[in-house]
This record gives C-alpha cells, sequence and structure tokens, in this order.
C-alpha cells in the first residue's frame, strides 16, 4: 500500500517546495561599496511582444529587454540596479494565481535579491515596486537615478486595458503616478529621476512630455513608431564608467548609440528624441493647450501618430530647443523621402489628411 | 449524451471569459499573424530569382487581405473592429502598390526585394497598440488564415 502512494507522496512534496519558492536573499553578503547610480527597469511582458530579426529567428521582446538589462546590473560595479517584470497572469490548474512579476536587486554587480510577486495586485501603480524600492535602496544623496520603460505604448487619452490577461487599466497619467510613488525615497527636487529611457512606440507626444516632464529633465522617447527589438540598454554600461564626461552628455551620446543600432537592425523609421525639459519647460503648458484643443476640434477617435510640424494648428507651439532629434526616414512605404522630424508626434484620426481643416 | 454540445459550448465560454485565456488566446493569435508574415520573408530570401520573389510577397500579401475582407464582413464585428481592420488592410495595400509601382509609388527595384520583405514583417512588429481587435475576430482571421 505504502509503495503504491509514494511517488504520489513524493510528487506532492515536490509541488510543495516548488510552491514554497521565496526570495533568493543572501544576507551579510551585501557590498559596503559606494552607490552612484540607482537604475530601475521595468519590463512589460503581459502581451504581444514576439518579434522576428532578419533572419527569420524569433524573439520575445520583453525577455531580450530583461536579458540585457541583466548583463547590465551583472557589469555595473558602483551602481545598484533593480528590474521589475511584469509577465502574463498564471495559475495553478485553473484555480491557484501563481506570482506573476520577477523582481531583481542587484548591487556592485551582484545579484541579491530575486523574489516572485504580484505585479497587479496593489491598491496602486507600481505599488509593490515602490515599497520593493524603498527597502532596498542605498543609492547616495548625489546618486543619478535613471528609469527604463519597456513596453507598448502606454494610452495617452484615457486609461483603458494595456495588458493582455491582466484587466486593470492603464494610461500614462497612471504611469506617472506610478513613478512618482517608486521614486519618493531620498527625495532631494522635483524632477527625481534624472533619466527616463521609454521604449515604447508614440512615447514623444506633447501629453506623454507634459506628464513625465515633472518627474525628469532628460526624456528619451520615440516619437513615432518603434520597433520592438526595443531600445538597447547595454551601451549604458561603457558610458557610465566613464564619469568625466557629465551626465547630459552621456545620456546624449546614449541616445546616440542606440539611435545607431536600431538604424542597423531595422527598415522602418527610427524617430528618437532626447528631450530637456528645462530648455523648454515654460512652453509646455501652451502647447499642451493647443494639442487638447486639436483633439476637441477632430472630435473623433484619435488613431493615427503623425509629426506636429503637419498641423499648421499645433505647429508655432512646438520647442525645438532642447530637444535633440534621431531621425532615419523608413526606407519604403509613404514616408521614406522624409527628410527630417520635429521630434514631436500627434495623435489624428484615421482619415485626417496631414493638413488638418481649419 | 445530449448534454454534451451544451457542456462544450459552456466550457468554451468559460476558457473565453478568463481572462488568463483568453488574453494568452489573443496573443496567441497576432503571434500566429507575424509568424505568417516571417514565413513569407524566409521564403522570399530563399528564392533565386526576384520575379519569384516578388511573387511570393504579392500572394502572401495579397491572402492576407483576402482574409481580413472576409472576416470584415462578417456579422458580429463591431464598428471599431472594421475600423482596425481598415487599417490594416490600408497598410496591406501600399505594400502591394510600392511592390508592383501602382497608384503613385516607384516599384520595389529587384535588388531591394529582400529589404522590402523585411520591412513588410517589421511594420507589423512596433511597439503599439495597433491591434484591438477581439480575440473572437482575430482568432477568426488566424482560422481562416490557416485554411486558406
Amino acid at each position: 500500500m505504502l509503495e503504491k502512494v509514494k511517488p504520489f507522496v513524493l510528487l506532492g512534496m515536490a509541488v510543495l517546495v516548488a510552491c514554497s519558492y521565496q526570495n533568493r536573499i543572501k544576507p551579510g553578503t551585501l557590498s559596503k561599496e559606494p552607490v552612484h547610480y540607482s537604475l530601475v527597469f521595468i519590463i512589460h511582458g503581459d502581451g504581444s511582444y514576439i518579434y522576428h530579426d532578419i533572419r527569420g529567428n524569433t524573439y520575445r521582446a520583453d525577455e531580450q529587454a530583461l536579458e540585457q538589462a541583466h548583463r547590465v546590473a551583472d557589469s555595473l560595479r558602483d551602481a545598484e540596479v533593480f528590474i521589475f517584470h511584469q509577465k502574463p497572469k498564471k495559475s495553478f490548474l485553473v484555480l491557484f494565481p501563481q506570482k506573476d512579476g520577477q523582481a531583481y536587486y542587484y548591487r556592485n554587480g551582484k545579484l541579491f535579491i530575486h523574489q516572485p510577486y504580484f505585479w497587479t495586485r496593489s491598491d496602486s501603480i507600481l505599488g509593490f515596486e515602490s515599497q520593493f524600492f524603498a527597502k532596498h535602496s542605498r543609492l547616495s544623496k548625489q546618486g543619478r537615478r535613471l528609469l527604463f520603460y519597456y513596453g507598448h505604448q502606454i494610452p495617452e487619452f484615457e486609461p483603458h486595458i494595456y495588458h493582455r490577461s491582466h484587466r486593470k487599466p492603464f494610461s500614462i497619467d497612471l504611469f506617472r503616478q506610478g513613478l512618482t510613488s517608486l521614486f519618493k525615497k531620498g527625495k532631494q527636487r522635483d524632477n527625481n529621476i534624472d533619466g527616463i529611457i521609454l521604449s515604447t512606440c508614440h512615447g514623444g507626444t506633447p501629453a506623454v512630455l507634459y506628464a513625465l516632464s515633472p518627474l525628469s529633465h532628460l526624456l528619451l522617447a520615440s516619437p513615432g513608431t518603434l520597433h520592438l527589438s526595443h531600445i538597447d540598454s547595454e551601451p549604458m554600461i561603457s558610458l557610465l564608467h566613464q564619469k568625466s564626461n557629465g551626465f547630459k552628455r552621456m545620456m546624449h551620446r546614449f541616445s546616440r548609440q542606440v539611435f545607431i543600432n536600431l538604424t542597423k537592425r531595422t527598415e522602418t523609421p527610427v524617430s528618437l528624441v532626447l528631450y530637456d525639459t528645462n530648455q523648454f519647460e515654460f512652453k509646455l503648458d501652451s502647447l499642451m493647450t493647443a494639442y487638447t484643443d486639436r483633439q476637441k476640434v477632430f472630435n473623433q477617435r484619435p488613431v493615427r501618430c503623425i509629426d506636429c510640424e503637419t498641423d499648421p494648428k499645433i505647429k508655432p507651439y512646438l520647442p525645438s530647443k532642447g530637444v535633440t532629434v534621431f531621425f532615419r526616414p523608413s526606407q519604403f512605404g509613404k514616408s521614406k523621402h522624409k527628410k527630417q522630424h520635429s521630434g514631436w508626434g500627434c495623435w489624428v484620426p484615421e482619415d485626417r489628411s496631414l493638413t488638418p481643416p481649419p | 449524451m445530449r448534454w454534451l454540445p451544451t457542456a462544450l459550448i459552456l466550457s468554451l465560454a468559460l476558457f473565453i471569459s478568463n481572462p488568463v485565456y483568453s488574453g494568452d488566446a489573443s496573443v496567441k493569435a497576432e503571434h500566429t499573424l507575424r509568424n505568417y508574415l516571417n514565413q513569407t520573408n524566409l521564403e522570399v530570401k530563399n528564392a533565386d530569382l526576384s520575379a519569384e520573389k516578388r511573387q511570393i510577397l504579392n500572394e502572401s500579401l495579397y491572402k492576407l487581405d483576402n482574409v481580413m475582407e472576409t472576416v470584415e464582413q462578417m456579422p458580429g464585428v463591431t464598428e471599431a473592429e472594421r475600423e482596425h481592420i481598415q487599417a490594416y488592410r490600408n497598410s496591406i495595400r501600399e505594400k502591394t502598390d510600392e511592390l508592383n509601382g501602382r497608384n503613385g509609388y516607384k516599384a520595389v527595384p529587384d535588388t531591394q526585394l529582400d529589404a522590402f520583405s523585411n520591412y513588410v514583417v517589421q511594420d507589423f512588429e512596433q511597439a503599439d497598440s495597433r491591434i484591438t481587435i477581439s480575440l473572437t475576430t482575430v482568432l477568426l482571421i488566424v482560422i481562416i488564415l490557416l485554411l486558406l
């Protein structure tokens, strides 16, 4: 009898061990070395993220971004790196929900914590991530904070379904709230993040800049579409090692490098813009007013994002100082002859021509 | 056994209403579409002659457009979904126009057909939220695509 039930007992024990998998913390081994940089990666994976390279190999965008983030974290000796991977909902035998997020904490190039978690169970956006960051971050007061976000375009007009398996709505406003909460620890100033890298489509619109500029003066984003192979994070390794160049200059060199990388592997348009909102903050209110007024005039659901410069009603309000544009037109298609980009994307209805009526 | 169809329908309804599975199924359906275009890309690259490459691309895009048209005309497809399918179809048509030099486009030169094929794949693999078609509709597209 005992022999007969033995396999089931063993199986049950194996399930229990697997389910009791907890954080891998190595207490007492945390380094006392200084931490000059805090890098936070939020990688969204609850969606359609498959893409192919030109040889036909299949990749998952979130997993590629995760691999690179791990390599960055492994290589930076004077930094701490937080990685949050938000994956699709999963459950055991349909009834038992399993943790669908993975949090990693690296310090001085070593992984100290790997903790699975439920990433949508908090009452607030980025609730778990904020607590995790507040608990573990050891960044010095003079240290720099960088945020990388990888995902699909964040809805900018109103919260709607963004995740595929979770039903919590998401929007650029909710994202801003989440980041405010995430980086509130050790807050020294209003612009609490030194640089935001937004690896999504259409991150360079007036509404996104308006929402995120109170958090950071430097934002790298794409006003157009962005291929799912995403903005590389690895160039950050060598650039953060070269300390003498200054942070702004480092971000500029990073932007240029990731732009070149993207142009090498795609035929579709590549537009990356480094926004220095310090230089046009005073113009953002009027730009935002013109942009929202325009949306009211259209009175239709916006479904296409165009270069704002083509809209004569918006063009006069577009800041150019503080907007460094890296642009390569599409190699094919209607826009292949487009020579330059204003650095600003504006949403319009599908049937709207490039020059909307007054 | 009379209860069997009812049970099957109920199970399917439960399956689709469960966000875990419906989300997963719609993602898989979208991936099937992307894999379809990737397969075309590989066939184009393996073809020796330019005429053959052009034909493969034309046939593949034509088939995809036909499938979208079939689904678009089906009852139960919402107005918003029709808009999205139309946007897809416009994008497909622009590509066939460019491939063949119609409607103001210069035909893609023979030497650039491989690059154009990459472009077709990549244009459907952007980090936007372009696909907001319901699970049922995407599944229909995939089923018809696989059957043709």
